[in-house]
């Protein structure tokens, strides 16, 4: 029998580095060379398969790359259970960028939370400023999924989601129930602590 | 620069001018027909995103008038404004382009003309103005930052409105980048460019582009004003008036700062309690405004205007953020396609500049679309919201239109009447069925979300299949009718000074209201909202409006009294023409004259005294009244005084007797009998009301019946009791969610991973 599962994606990075083209191609398979910028946030589901039958349905919130100044940002991944950080490997600064995101993930975001930092734009790779080992090194340190990927070609694309899902806790309980608790109180809460938990959270995305 | 993409032909153009400025209409009502989508003469076809001459309309409204102390003045191009913002752009501009070293970018023109600026070498100190120096106040350091600044924006700019072609156009780019580079470093550098405001003055430039013309020398002389006003050398220019003018109302829902670092106080144990009893609003160091507005259309707004709706979004977790930050920071662009939300931008500019509408337009929006939102569950909620479905009318005012008259309405009486009054209107115009789907049935989980297009779950009985023939075959009249009357209510009211759509509302209303009591008489089954509000009105609390039902038996009933009474005074009129001289029963006639005189006497006591209870025998004399009571007797008891027939009338029959054998027996008694009655009228209104029993409706609504309503309470849900939940949270249950609570009970992860048993999965 087959198994389903559910899991809150978020997707992170700065403006222009290709998030929505990255979710269109994996929920579409659809390319646009311009893409209209994301204005707070477009929220769109995909499932994915994996090999013994099981399936993973991703919920994707991608953000705006400007919520620079985390004023809602952690709305969206308050209780996800993965997120993927964009840079764009022709500009050194979207790494940057996406590391200052990873360390607030690491802060704020669930204890539990899968993170995949993810280098788009690889068919640019003429143009590119950020070599592979640079990054794939500060992703090995912090200990994060890392890949590259081409939102334009499909390169890599659908790789590194069904990667995130086989890094899921599909089977552990123990590990997964902080993640399932956490998004309880925050989609339904009715248990009164967890709602006094899950206020504070609520609290930062306005500070 | 030849361009390949559409103007406006000249002539409609011409039309348009004509129209605004020189048709003598006043400002008032070229505002009136911005709201009413009858801005412009042409039918709007759908090859251009544009209309000839709405750059014009959107200068009247936006940009300061030339005479600003005239009151109610004919419109007038705002021209003195224009040349004024053309010469600020100018300056600032060349200002703000300049290079610390004097140079401008290649390819830089001076707006207006076609030619590059004179190089200035600024004479300064090299020590510091040189590109290398390290120097804390090096020029250069802020140039490199302008000049990244104005990569960001490109960065936007590039990708603005990806379908429409005119802005993939480098020139149009640049320009966008300039406009929106000046405005955020000099206008507003606290919250500097920002994503979005791209998407605001994108519309903006492609209307002026629209309008612009060459100014050749021949045809300037004709209309002078004309090509001043649309001079292609100033696209640019005029674009940033506008986008100065909208953006006063529209930065703050930019706005992100924090205030300087508050010192926050270490949370103590109680830190929580004190933040769940003080409810949202808690300490809370910094709200952006747009995030307050946000928290006020859902939490406010809709809760007021329609409160089953809002339960279904606050149970589902939805928070307001999520739509009302692109909703507000766009003004609606990614909701409705360019030419729809640029009719709502006509309207919006036309009745407030400065927005107040917009968060009322988000209600309606909201309100528009509650069959797909109150059935789904979270994700189905959210793709609604995020993906705003289109909606069309074949004929009968665009759907734009709607909505600003439905946001009118709101701000103008956000009540919850008006919340239903919306959706019958949205029932008519729009064909949304005003019953909510029920949400699809567990087993049925695979298949689509109740879409629009969905056919009605099968739980339906055949009595609710009938009804929705029944609706559409309705539709047609009412729809012609209505637009009619709605506009020939948006020319009256210039006039009255009444707000316009809320007096619109009510004959609407009326039109709907037999309709409506037939399909519920129709439908077994309880409409999913009280749209006859037939609460007693002593349950009602003292803050929500008189419903309509009540208002118009008032005025029924007030009509029919009107009508007795004004037959009372025609009988006493009659009778006092009489002349004495020439009478034959001359102690009769003084008898009646003395009878008119008391009646008239009493009908001056209801009137100055507001009585509701009216006497009827005290009206006329004696005499008329039997022959009147013979009248009504010989029309088979047909009712005379209108549909509303008060207290008097039934007992009618049985004083005929008693008056008459008074009157034999004891004639002065029965003339002296007005007289103390009429002093208890003059005693003070407490007694005179006790004394005549009020039953009637109108008295029924005194105040101190408003004390019980506190408490009964009908209308609020119990969260609004002090102990307010959080946004997210769900108080409110939703009987079919069973899974939900599984979801709690059980352990959570397998709980959120059993989606088979999520009754709405998503799909």
């Amino acid at each position: 029998m087959s198994k389903q599962f559910q899991f809150k994606l978020v997707l992170l990075g700065e403006s222009a580095v290709g998030k929505s083209s990255l979710v269109l191609r994996f929920v579409k398979d659809q390319f646009d060379d311009y893409r209209e910028s994301t204005i707070g946030a477009a929220f769109l589901t995909q499932t994915v398969t994996l090999d013994d039958q099981t399936t993973v349905k991703f919920e994707i919130w991608d953000t705006a790359g400007q919520e620079r100044y985390k004023s809602l940002a952690p709305m969206y991944y308050r209780n996800a259970n993965c997120a993927v950080v964009l840079y764009d490997i022709t500009s050194s600064a979207t790494l940057e960028k996406a590391r200052t995101w990873i360390r607030e993930l690491q802060r704020q975001a669930d204890p539990s939370i899968v993170i995949a930092l993810c280098g788009n734009k690889s068919d640019l790779a003429a143009r590119r400023q950020v070599s592979e080992e640079e990054a794939k090194k500060y992703a090995e340190e912090e200990g994060l999924m890392w890949a590259e990927t081409s939102a334009k070609s499909g390169e890599g694309v659908s790789e590194i989601f069904t990667a995130i899902a086989k890094k899921l806790p599909l089977t552990a309980p123990p590990t997964s129930s902080r993640a399932g608790a956490g998004r309880a109180a925050g989609r339904a809460g009715v248990d009164l602590n967890k709602q006094a938990s899950a206020q504070p959270g609520q609290d930062a995305c306005n500070c | 620069m030849e361009a390949s993409w559409p103007r406006a032909a000249s002539k409609s153009l011409k039309q348009s001018y004509t129209k605004l400025f020189a048709s003598g209409s006043s400002l008032s009502r070229i505002r009136d027909a911005a709201l009413a989508d009858r801005l412009f003469t042409s039918p709007s076809d759908n090859l251009n995103v544009c209309q000839a001459g709405r750059s014009l309309a959107w200068k009247l409204f936006l940009l300061p008038p030339d005479e600003p102390l005239q009151p109610l003045p004919e419109a007038t191009p705002p021209i003195a404004s224009i040349r004024d913002s053309r010469k600020k752009y100018s300056s600032l501009l060349l200002e703000h382009m300049r290079a610390p070293d004097g140079s401008y970018e290649e390819g830089f023109t001076v707006p207006g003309s076609s030619s590059s600026p004179q190089r200035r070498a600024s004479a300064s100190d090299l020590e510091t103005n040189n590109p290398l120096s390290l120097h804390n106040e090096n020029p250069w350091k802020e140039w490199f930052s302008a000049v990244s600044l104005r990569e960001t924006i490109l960065q936007d700019v590039e990708r603005t409105f990806p379908e429409i072609s005119f802005f993939r156009e480098p020139e149009v780019q640049l320009q966008l980048t300039n406009i929106l580079f000046i405005y955020s470093t000099v206008t507003n550098p606290a919250v500097g460019y920002r994503q979005g405001m791209h998407e605001l003055l994108a519309p903006l430039y492609y209307a002026v582009d629209y309008d612009s013309v060459e100014e050749t020398p021949a045809e300037a002389e004709n209309d002078s004003t004309l090509h001043e006003l649309c001079s292609r050398a100033w696209v640019a220019a005029d674009a940033w008036a506008l986008f100065e003018a909208m953006m006063r109302g529209a930065s703050r829902w930019y706005e992100w700062q924090e205030p300087p670092a508050a010192s926050r106080t270490n949370p103590s144990p109680f830190a929580t309690h004190v933040n769940i009893a003080a409810g949202p609003v808690e300490i809370k160091p910094y709200i952006t405004p747009v995030v307050e507005d946000c928290n006020r259309i859902q939490s406010n707004s809709l809760r007021t205007t329609d409160p089953l709706l809002w339960k279904h979004m606050q149970a589902a977790g939805i928070e307001p953020q999520i739509y009302g930050i692109r909703w507000l920071r766009l003004l609606y662009t990614r909701e409705f396609d360019m030419p729809s939300a640029m009719k709502l931008w006509d309207g919006l500019f036309a009745c407030d500049p400065t927005f107040g509408l917009a968060p009322w337009i988000c209600v309606a929006m909201l309100i528009r679309i509650r069959n797909e939102l109150i059935p789904s569950d979270y994700s189905g909620q959210l793709t609604s919201l995020l993906r705003y479905p289109s909606y069309s009318t074949a004929d009968g005012p665009h759907h734009t239109s709607i909505l600003l008259r439905q946001a009118l309405a709101l701000q103008m009486s956000p009540s919850q009447a008006t919340g239903e009054s919306l959706i019958v209107e949205n029932r008519n115009l729009l064909n949304i069925p005003i019953e909510v789907p029920e949400p699809p049935p567990p087993p049925q989980r695979r298949g689509t979300r109740s879409g629009r297009d969905k056919a009605p779950p099968p739980s339906g009985t055949t009595s609710s299949g009938a009804k929705t023939s029944v609706d559409s075959r309705q539709q047609a009249a009412p729809q012609m009718g209505l637009e009619v009357f709605a506009r020939g209510l948006l020319e009256r009211g210039e006039n009255l000074g009444i707000n316009k759509t809320f007096m619109s509302a009510v004959p609407e209303l009326r039109r709907n209201i037999s309709e409506l009591a037939l399909s519920f008489v129709r439908s077994p089954t309880a409409p999913s909202f009280p749209l006859l509000d037939e609460r007693p009105p002593e349950e009602r609390p003292p803050w929500e409006p008189k419903s309509r039902l009540e208002i118009e038996r008032e005025i029924t009933s007030l009509q029919s009294a009107n009508r007795r009474l004004g037959q009372s005074l025609g009988w006493a009129v009659d009778v006092l023409l009489q002349d004495e001289t020439d009478s034959k029963d001359l102690p009769r006639l003084q008898r009646s004259k003395r009878e008119a005189l008391e009646a008239i006497s009493y009908v001056r006591d209801i009137l100055t005294r507001n009585l509701t209870e009216i006497e009827e025998e005290r009206l006329f004399g004696e005499e008329e009244l039997a022959r009147r009571k013979k009248a009504v007797e010989d029309k088979l008891k047909k009712p005379v005084y209108g549909p509303v027939v008060d207290a008097p009338q039934p007992a009618a029959p049985t004083p005929v007797p008693v008056i008459e054998s008074r009157y034999k027996v004891a004639a002065p008694t029965s003339y002296s009998m007005p007289a103390p009655m009429a002093s208890s009228h003059s005693a003070p209104p407490a007694s005179t009301t006790s004394a005549l029993s009020p039953t009637s409706p109108s008295t029924g609504r005194a105040p101190w019946h408003y004390t019980r309503s506190n408490f009964s309470g009908g209308t609020l849900p119990s969260a609004s009791l002090p102990r307010i939940p959080p946004p997210t949270s769900a108080t409110v249950r939703r009987p079919p969610e069973a899974s939900r609570e599984a979801r709690r009970t059980s352990p959570p992860r397998r709980a959120q991973s059993n989606t088979e048993h999520d009754p709405l999965g998503v799909s």
